[in-house]
């Protein structure tokens, strides 16, 4: 018979713990068990005590054993968010005659903390970086890492732990402490138990992401070629880069937040009097909103387990937003096609990063030429990437989405004039470009530039594989409704009921594709688009160039229009001045590559020289004389057709398409039904492209991704 | 006009009902009909085929009387298959059972597998039973007898959007399978037998010839790109290969390697000479001198391979293509090529669909699915006159 009651002051602070517990009703001499618990309930010592009386208040002291292993365990987000959880320190409570007392309060002790930084390479985090963490009791301490990657953390308190790096370059998430396995998204901190007055714990955080900025409006600082540092990270994470380059109409964006950190209920907190604990929610310690989320997180899975903040738990809020949203999808896709079976089963050594390439194609929606200039310009600043990627004998493999297609072909057929099987893959994926672009002749080129082909580009990778669907609705319409049987296709073998397939197209995709398709129609004229509009925009200092009415638009009273012959001349001068300005440039692969403005539409040559500006010349001539009109449609889409209308015409293609060629045509059609649809892979996607065509059956035979 | 008043507007009531029945009535028929054959077999003397259906349908044909007959309606819509050198044809149920009955409807045996099939083939002593499944294994046998030639890799049959395609040849006891050509296959040690020895050979997807006696691969056939289908000649001397880059190959089995493996000509350039030292998209390594012109809506890219006379003559049908082009085995200029029709269009939409197409090379029969409807097309070759007739169009 007893009764206990414990106390609920503070006791001040020291590497020794006073436990004062209240008893009533029992007897002097009387054994009970004391308990010390972590923050995670689980004991961390136990022993006897008597009692010193029956009746009042008896004080001990307790002192975490010297000799004891630092016990640290990781913190996992509770599954069961909303129950106020206990104190995240550690805690006593008495049992006697079997019956357990209420927890106690906290006990303050604390401990001196040394962290060592590495990331999953063993590099130590860079000197100088700094480190904030957080202790149990919401105390915030801040140490600098020295050259070992160490930061120290004096008289933190012994229990939950979480840190936070200064700088989103210096390191990511955390996959690894003492040796323990933690999931970036639900891991948010680590448990210091017991241990020396100075406890001595090894960390390991994911190297930062790598994204190369090509974009128009990149900020001039911005790097775009490796850092020592990245180029280092790619050597020794198995000597390979695998590279991503996403499609038309994408932003920038911005990476998307780590789960664990985002505030499920900001400023919460339980009243120490009734509920024995004051805790502030982490979240209001540490400014988490700032830090990014660097690896995929599902929000379908995190929805499930976390039901109640499920409204906020959207891909976007998770994975971010434009190139980073796609960086953050295909290196989780990727990683997992070739084996990596997750941070808790594998670890972070084995997770490797890919180079995300961004690139200004997000133009209005139908503005399709523009976007197409955009990539012309993208693609000559991914040639200095990939020629020091070479120049590092680091092997190199691309994968590309519909537009990035151009910005990749672009370099290739720059690089392509004087090196050979630079890239060991070039993944083209519903690539748009023209069907005949891997030719190499411009013979039957439609594009009233000639800038349709990129007639040297196969020359600069050993492997060609291009991936196309007749489902893209962007890429073009649809052929024949041939049977809606078709759509359904492969049906599991037991599977009789039908399929329905439609929850993976976009409205507005059918519309366009019920249309035709948006890459057929990338000629047409249209105010401020078409040809017409990007062209007019960037000779806009020489315009009007059709004498009378304004340029580009068509002229409803049908009359005489006339090439504006002083403009002209103005415009003539200008473009070959730009070409004489670097026609000095050596043949053989100019460094730095020159620049071109006004001769950006042609711009997919190394150096331009006066026959290119003439031939030109002549060219948009005749294009603004027909108001910008283009006498032909634009070749079918490769990434709609694959070779199919080519194959007949082109012995160039079909001879590479021939064993031991370099281009390899995958239809999948089955699979892909939406543009975008291979972002966020439906399971028989990921399974097809990324594991089997992708890794199994190209790239890990004949290169390499990470140490897989 | 003064005639119409004579007719009694009831009439045209009853008419308009007649009408509606009528067209409710095909409607129902319509939609009760449009699950197309996703697997097609005929018999050796070319008299019976059986097919099973995207519905779980499975249906024996009497071709000769033209005329049909449903086995089941849980059927596996992989599994029919015709037993060589017999009348009996084989399927498997939707639980997992295998029957092979005679074509008058009596059971010769039945057998529980262990999975669902995706392509699987018998022997005419009904003693050799092999099969695969959605991960590309190849098993021998059934029940705990059952052995395994090639692992199971999860997420070939998705992945790759096609069965892994097998034939058997008694005579020499080789097995081909052919699924997906990769560009390295006999090249990278990825590749190699040693490695895929330790894999269970499991992503030895592309064509392979394998013993049934010492349960290993024989050989590797590369130089497919991609989805490929492959077949063995009815005496078991050939392998002809075809797959979706419009490569088509061919190798003695006798002597399955890279120097005496052929590769036939491309429909619109001609024979490629792959080892001339012109460099690739040069004219000079095409010769174009026994080249017929191909109509439009002819395709390289193909779907299926199938003997259509003995061992001499065969057929290659294109993705989406009513054309299938007829070759000599040991030529490889194409020497004809037959419309199958377009209404309705023979079932070469879908490279997971190419079980839907067989042959009988001994009687020269050729039966395929159609792509939107749910019957058949029956075709009779010729080889004296080198022609391909539809004969029946079975629904």
């Amino acid at each position: 018979m007893g009764d206990l009651t414990l106390g609920w002051d503070r006791l001040p602070l020291g590497d020794t713990a006073q436990l004062a517990f209240t008893v009533r009703d029992a007897e002097e001499g009387q054994r009970v068990t004391i308990e010390v618990l972590g923050a995670d309930d689980q004991p961390v010592d136990q022993f006897e005590h008597q009692l010193t009386k029956g009746h009042g208040r008896e004080i001990l002291t307790w002192k975490p054993d010297d000799q004891a292993q630092a016990d640290i365990r990781i913190l996992q987000t509770a599954e069961d968010d909303e129950d106020p959880a206990g104190p995240s320190g550690l805690h006593f409570h008495v049992i006697l005659n079997g019956n357990h007392s209420e927890r106690s309060g906290p006990l303050l002790l604390t401990a001196d903390l040394e962290v060592e930084h590495t990331d999953t390479q063993d590099k130590p985090l860079p000197e100088g970086t700094q480190v904030t963490l957080a202790d149990a009791e919401g105390k915030l301490h801040v140490s600098h890492a020295d050259s070992a990657g160490r930061t120290r953390f004096d008289k933190v308190l012994i229990g939950a732990v979480d840190w936070v790096f200064g700088s989103a370059q210096a390191a990511a998430e955390t996959v690894r402490i003492a040796d323990q396995r933690s999931d970036p998204s639900s891991h948010c901190g680590c448990q210091v138990l017991v241990g020396a007055p100075t406890i001595h714990l090894k960390a390991k955080h994911l190297p930062p992401p790598v994204m190369i900025n090509l974009r128009d409006d990149a900020p001039s600082a911005a790097p775009q070629v490796l850092s020592e540092q990245e180029l280092n990270y790619f050597r020794e994470q198995g000597n390979n880069a695998l590279l991503f380059v996403h499609g038309y109409n994408v932003p920038l964006g911005s990476p998307g937040q780590l789960f664990a950190r985002i505030p499920h209920d900001p400023g919460m907190f339980v009243n120490a009097r009734e509920a024995g604990w004051e805790r502030l929610s982490w979240t209001t310690w540490l400014d988490w909103t700032t830090w990014p989320a660097t690896v995929q997180q599902d929000p379908e899975a995190l929805g499930q387990l976390y039901p109640r903040a499920a409204n906020r738990l959207t891909d976007e809020a998770l994975n971010g937003i434009g190139a980073h949203n796609w960086r953050v999808h295909m290196e989780h896709q990727l990683n997992r096609a070739a084996g990596f079976e997750g941070f808790d089963r594998d670890g972070g050594e084995a997770y490797t990063r890919i180079l995300g390439v961004a690139w200004s194609g997000d133009v209005l929606a139908h503005d399709f030429h523009r976007s197409e200039l955009n990539a012309q310009r993208a693609g000559r600043r991914l040639v200095p990437l990939l020629r020091q990627l070479h120049q590092a004998g680091i092997k190199i493999n691309v994968i590309t989405h519909s537009l990035g297609a151009r910005v990749l072909l672009t370099a290739l057929n720059i690089l392509g004039e004087h090196h050979t099987d630079l890239l060991d893959h070039a993944f083209l994926w519903q690539p748009a470009v023209a069907d005949n672009a891997l030719s190499n002749s411009p013979a039957s080129d439609p594009h009233p530039f000639k800038v349709g082909v990129f007639p040297y580009a196969h020359r600069a990778a050993k492997q060609f594989v291009v991936l196309h669907t007749v489902n893209d609705g962007i890429l073009g319409g649809r052929f024949n409704a041939g049977g809606w049987a078709r759509r359904i296709m492969p049906m599991p073998a037991r599977g009789a009921a039908m399929r329905n397939y439609n929850e993976h197209t976009d409205p507005l995709e059918e519309a366009i594709r019920d249309s035709g398709g948006a890459y057929p129609k990338k000629w047409w004229p249209m105010p401020t688009a078409g040809l017409g509009g990007p062209l007019t925009g960037l000779y806009d200092e020489f315009s009007p160039l059709l004498a009378g009415g304004v340029p580009g638009y068509d002229d409803p009273s049908g009359g005489q229009r006339r090439v504006h012959s002083l403009n002209w001349r103005h415009l003539r001068e200008a473009l070959l001045d730009e070409m004489r300005r670097y026609e000095h440039l050596d043949l053989t692969d100019p460094d730095p590559l020159p620049e071109y403005h006004l001769l950006s539409p042609i711009a997919t040559r190394g150096v331009i020289r006066k026959d290119h500006v003439e031939c030109y010349l002549d060219q948009l001539h005749d294009l603004i004389e027909n108001r910008f009109r283009v006498g032909s449609a634009p070749r079918s889409a490769l990434g709609h057709v694959g070779f199919k209308e080519i194959r007949g015409q082109n012995e160039f293609i079909r001879d590479h398409s021939a064993p031991g060629g370099k281009f390899a045509f995958v239809e999948q059609d089955d699979w892909l039904f939406t543009h975008g649809g291979m972002k966020i892979p439906s399971d028989p996607l990921f399974e097809e492209v990324f594991k089997k065509r992708i890794m199994q059956q190209n790239l890990l035979p004949n290169s390499s991704f990470g140490k897989y | 006009m003064r005639g119409m008043d004579k007719v009694p507007s009831r009439l045209f009531y009853v008419i308009g009902l007649a009408l509606v029945a009528l067209i409710l009535m095909l409607a129902a028929t319509w939609l009760a009909n449009i699950a197309p054959a996703m697997a097609v077999g005929v018999t050796t003397d070319g008299g019976f085929s059986i097919t099973s259906h995207r519905d779980g349908r499975v249906y024996l044909w009497n071709l000769r009387e033209r005329s049909k007959q449903l086995i089941t309606n849980e059927g596996n819509i992989y599994s029919a298959y015709a037993v060589p050198g017999r009348s009996a044809v084989m399927w498997q149920d939707t639980a997992r059972k295998v029957h092979i009955q005679s074509i008058d409807g009596e059971s010769l045996l039945t057998f529980a597998s262990k999975h669902d099939t995706y392509g699987h083939l018998i022997t005419e002593d009904l003693k050799t039973y092999i099969s695969s499944d959605d991960g590309w294994a190849i098993y021998m046998g059934y029940g705990p007898d059952r052995t395994t030639l090639k692992a199971h890799n999860s997420g070939n049959f998705l992945g790759f959007g096609k069965l892994l395609n097998l034939a058997y040849n008694e005579g020499s006891g080789v097995l081909l399978s052919a699924g997906d050509g990769a560009p390295s296959y006999g090249t990278s040690e990825y590749f190699s037998f040693e490695r895929q020895s330790g894999l269970g050979y499991m992503q030895m997807d592309g064509v392979t010839l394998w013993s049934l006696e010492t349960l290993e691969p024989i050989a590797k056939l590369p130089g497919n790109i991609a989805k490929t289908h492959a077949t063995l000649s009815p005496d078991g001397q050939w392998v002809v290969s075809g797959d979706e880059n419009g490569n088509a190959l061919i190798w003695p089995t006798s002597a399955p390697d890279e120097d005496h493996r052929m590769m036939a000509a491309s429909y619109h350039h001609g024979l490629l000479d792959l080892r001339s030292e012109l460099p690739r998209g040069h004219p000079g390594r095409w010769d174009r001198s026994q080249l017929i012109d191909p109509p439009d809506g002819v395709t390289e890219t193909t779907v299926s391979v199938k003997f259509i006379h003995e061992s001499r003559y065969y057929l290659r049908f294109g993705y989406n293509s009513h054309y299938a082009a007829l070759f000599e085995v040991d030529n490889p200029w194409p020497l004809k090529y037959f419309d199958l029709g377009q209404r309705p269009f023979p079932a070469t939409d879908s490279y997971a669909r190419n079980l839907a197409i067989d042959t009988a090379p001994e009687a020269g029969i050729l039966v395929m699915g159609q792509r939107d409807g749910a019957g058949i097309l029956v075709y009779q070759f010729d080889p004296d006159e080198l022609t391909l007739e539809r004969v029946w169009v079975g629904r």
